[in-house]
């Protein structure tokens, strides 16, 4: 009984609301496990609606449909993981980089292997450099890596307290 | 409800037919040591116990026996293992003896498939291994490897602006991993359970949710997609409660994920929906945990966080994860008004920031006002991302390099928590006793209704200043008259009121439909069917100001038999004030002119005056007055949430 109420409830509020937190919005998808990720372009996630993660031997077609950013097992590959981080973080990653602090850069050092005690120095770095690193409105989160690589490669102690920087 | 499932079954079966390979369970068993461990599990008495029903997802079903929550037909080896817990677990047995030369293609062999079924009947039968040959599972163990769990915390998203429905609420798991967690929490893991729609018409949206058309899935992606959509796009506060599991039983749970990720299952919007999948995750992987047996009809993922936190020692630790308009708000705090100012003028000319009176106040001012408009230009571009994919930097570049100039770093990060710990708010049902005298009589109600929040009951845990009621239902009787009447049955009545701020400039608004008593027609408490709507402004001077102003336009139509023309259309305005004296006490006053021009030609006034004041976190009580037209009516009632 409490159910047939509940349609109308639901009937209700749904056709109130278009963007209510019932209907599915951005990024309801992820790695594996069901739907994949991960599109090379910008925006928003990207869903490929591939339904399988391959666990079952008759689906097997979703690991290999534009996944490439994606380990046989579903998880992020692990020598793309500070690309995908970089990406789909590109917005709260360049405001800290301003700010010279904040979750997402600290994530983005863990990235580049520098060690905890180095976090408050990546930030000055970030911070210090902010122009040559994000040099324009259009500067995308791969180049951004790149400038950032390259200072940390010549930062007298980061280049080497960072073991994944490559020299 | 059960009716609608069991057809719902059969579809799923002949939709599971065409994409399974089916295994021969019923083939005789050859193999000595099989046909021992199968006559052991039925001596044990395996299939009854509680690990192996949690493990297939196997509730009572109406007929006293069996049926399986899962619905992809993949998840069972025997062709009646959705019903047949027994048959189920012989066939499991069977198929781990599968000779792994015989697979076909990438499929993985059934003990890399049913990793967690594997573990339990292995300890359970204390397999052989020289005569049941363990397996290598190499996708398995990569991806235990790179998830490398030892935690597990259940995630609440709370709700987000001028969006009463929100107040729902949504819940995820993190698999918190040990070296992830070293290079930051962002990089964890998010276990999601979610319908995958196949629609995006709201209507048809809402009714195959409701009758299980969708499939449910778990998903697992990194934890910072799930951060960015929540707490940076929505802007929701995010509630992380940190389990204490073992690590053996963190394990279960992971190896019974690995399961489910081939499978599905028919979503319900009520009963099987995020929470309640999450939380029959957490039994299997203890199975000493009584979760998901609590729920009647409908789960909220409020609910299971209370439920969390009713389980001793469950729960080891609570953090706040703020939204983005948290964060912002909270350097808003820490503002002198000048600041405030500099930052609204920001917001309206970006311009400003190279302006020689603002160049001169001090770096650390600079600084926090930056900052705060920094906060409010992510949320602004992650909002506009869909219109400018081509711009990957969300966020101006010449205000970030303007910041980044001053080099500077805030010394005092603190963010005042803006929404409140969902297990401390009022239950969702509420039932309501009151009595009431009006000008002639003496009269009783008793109300229920089944969701959620209404705008004068306490907002802890919920959404500030806001309402969502479904279906409230109230009953008079007239002791003079002796009359039992149908006070009123609100189907819908949503309020969200929104503190009018410069920056956001959100209106508040109101809707509710449903059957009302006629208020200004001589009838006998006749009733009629209505809707309304309206929009306006709302006013808070500051945040700990405890009056609300509130004030809007609304448009009415009203059907029934008792109006002539049987309808009425009109419009009206209404405004108040609502008072918090303490959290426990709160205070409405209101006004409310409609007028009626077209059908029954009329107008109503109303004034009201209304109190709460929470006695516990399940019980208020509720003193209120109402004058309509020349009527007036005053109630006491009691309200107890559950």
């Amino acid at each position: 009984m409490k159910k047939f109420l509940l349609v109308g409830m639901m009937f209700l509020a749904t056709a109130s609301f278009s963007n209510s937190v019932f209907a599915a919005g951005y990024g309801d998808a992820g790695c594996g496990l069901g739907s994949l990720v991960f599109g090379n372009e910008g925006g928003p996630v990207q869903v490929l609606a591939s339904t399988t993660n391959g666990t079952f031997g008759s689906q097997t077609f979703g690991i290999t449909t534009g996944t490439s950013n994606c380990s046989p097992e579903g998880l992020v590959m692990l020598d793309k993981e500070r690309e995908i981080f970089a990406q789909k973080n590109y917005s709260s990653i360049v405001r800290e980089m301003a700010v010279g602090e904040g979750e997402n850069l600290e994530t983005l050092a863990g990235l580049f292997g520098c060690s905890q005690d180095t976090r408050n120095e990546f930030g000055s770095l970030v911070q210090d450099n902010f122009g040559s690193i994000v040099t324009s409105d259009t500067t995308s989160p791969n180049e951004m890596l790149i400038h950032l690589q390259s200072q940390l490669a010549n930062h007298a102690t980061l280049s080497k307290s960072c073991v994944a920087v490559m020299g | 409800m059960p009716a609608i499932r069991i057809h719902l079954i059969g579809l799923s079966i002949i939709f599971g037919f065409i994409l399974h390979t089916p295994v021969h369970a019923a083939a005789p068993v050859k193999n000595p040591y099989l046909k021992m461990l199968v006559q052991q599990a039925q001596q044990e008495q395996l299939s009854e116990k509680k690990s192996w029903r949690r493990l297939g997802h196997y509730k009572t079903n109406l007929f006293n026996g069996f049926t399986s929550e899962a619905d992809g037909r993949a998840f069972f080896i025997a062709p009646n293992g959705k019903t047949d817990p027994g048959a189920e677990l012989a066939a499991t047995l069977k198929s781990f003896f599968k000779n792994p030369e015989n697979l076909q293609g990438k499929a993985e062999h059934p003990q890399c498939n049913f990793p967690a079924r594997y573990k339990w009947l292995k300890k359970e039968l204390a397999f052989d291994p020289r005569q049941l040959p363990e397996q290598p599972c190499v996708r398995l163990q990569n991806w235990l490897k790179q998830l490398d769990s030892k935690k597990i915390t259940l995630i609440f998203a709370s709700s987000y602006m001028s969006n009463p429905a929100s107040m729902f609420g949504h819940t995820l798991l993190r698999i918190d991993s040990d070296h992830l967690d070293k290079r930051g929490k962002l990089l964890n893991y998010g276990v999601n359970y979610a319908a995958n729609p196949d629609t995006t018409n709201a209507v048809l949206y809402a009714l195959k949710g409701l009758v299980g058309l969708f499939h449910g899935t778990f998903t697992v992606f990194p934890y910072y997609i799930k951060v960015q959509e929540y707490s940076n796009w929505e802007s929701r506060d995010l509630w992380e409660y940190e389990l204490n599991l073992t690590p053996d039983q963190v394990n279960t749970l992971l190896l019974h994920l690995w399961e489910l990720g081939g499978t599905y299952f028919d979503y319900y919007y009520f009963d099987e929906n995020c929470s309640y999948h999450l939380l029959s995750l957490l039994e299997v992987a203890n199975p000493e945990l009584e979760l998901t047996d609590q729920f009647f009809y409908s789960v909220l993922p409020t609910q299971t966080i209370k439920i969390l936190m009713e389980q001793e020692g469950l729960v080891a630790k609570v953090e706040y994860r703020p939204s983005i308009l948290s964060r912002m708000k909270s350097k808003k705090e820490k503002m002198v008004p000048e600041e405030k100012q500099w930052l609204h003028r920001i917001v309206d000319d970006p311009e400003l920031v190279k302006n020689k009176a603002f160049q001169k106040r001090t770096v650390p001012s600079k600084a926090l006002i930056l900052d705060s408009y920094l906060d409010y230009l992510q949320y602004i571009g992650m909002q506009r991302e869909k219109e400018n994919p081509d711009q990957p930097l969300l966020i101006s570049h010449s205000i970030l390099l303007e910041r980044s100039r001053l080099k500077y770093k805030q010394p005092n990060q603190k963010v005042i928590a803006f929404s409140t710990r969902p297990e401390l708010g009022h239950g969702s049902d509420r039932v309501r006793y009151a009595l009431g005298l009006n000008d002639d009589e003496l009269f009783q109600e008793i109300g229920y209704r089944p969701t959620l929040h209404d705008i004068l009951a306490k907002d802890l845990g919920y959404g500030k200043d806001s309402q969502i009621l479904f279906f409230d239902l109230k009953l008079r009787y007239y002791y003079e008259s002796k009359k039992y009447r149908l006070y009123s049955f609100r189907l819908i009545d949503i309020i969200s009121l929104t503190p009018y701020d410069p920056i956001f400039t959100k209106p508040s608004w109101k809707l509710n439909l449903g059957f009302y008593t006629l208020p200004d027609i001589d009838c006998d408490h006749c009733n009629s069917f209505k809707g309304n709507g309206g929009y306006g402004y709302s006013y808070k001077s500051s945040r700990q100001s405890p009056f609300l102003f509130f004030a809007m336009v609304d448009v009415t139509g009203e059907t029934s038999g008792h109006l002539e023309k049987n309808y009425r259309l009109g419009g009206g305005a209404t405004g108040g004030v609502l008072i918090d004296f303490t959290e426990d006490w709160r205070l409405q006053i209101s006004g409310d002119y409609k007028r009626f021009p077209l059908g029954h030609e009329s107008e109503t006034y109303q004034l009201s005056v209304r109190q709460r004041f929470s006695v516990a976190q399940n019980l208020d009580l509720r003193l209120e007055y109402r004058r309509i037209e020349h009527r007036d009516e005053g109630i006491f009632s009691v309200n107890v949430y559950f």
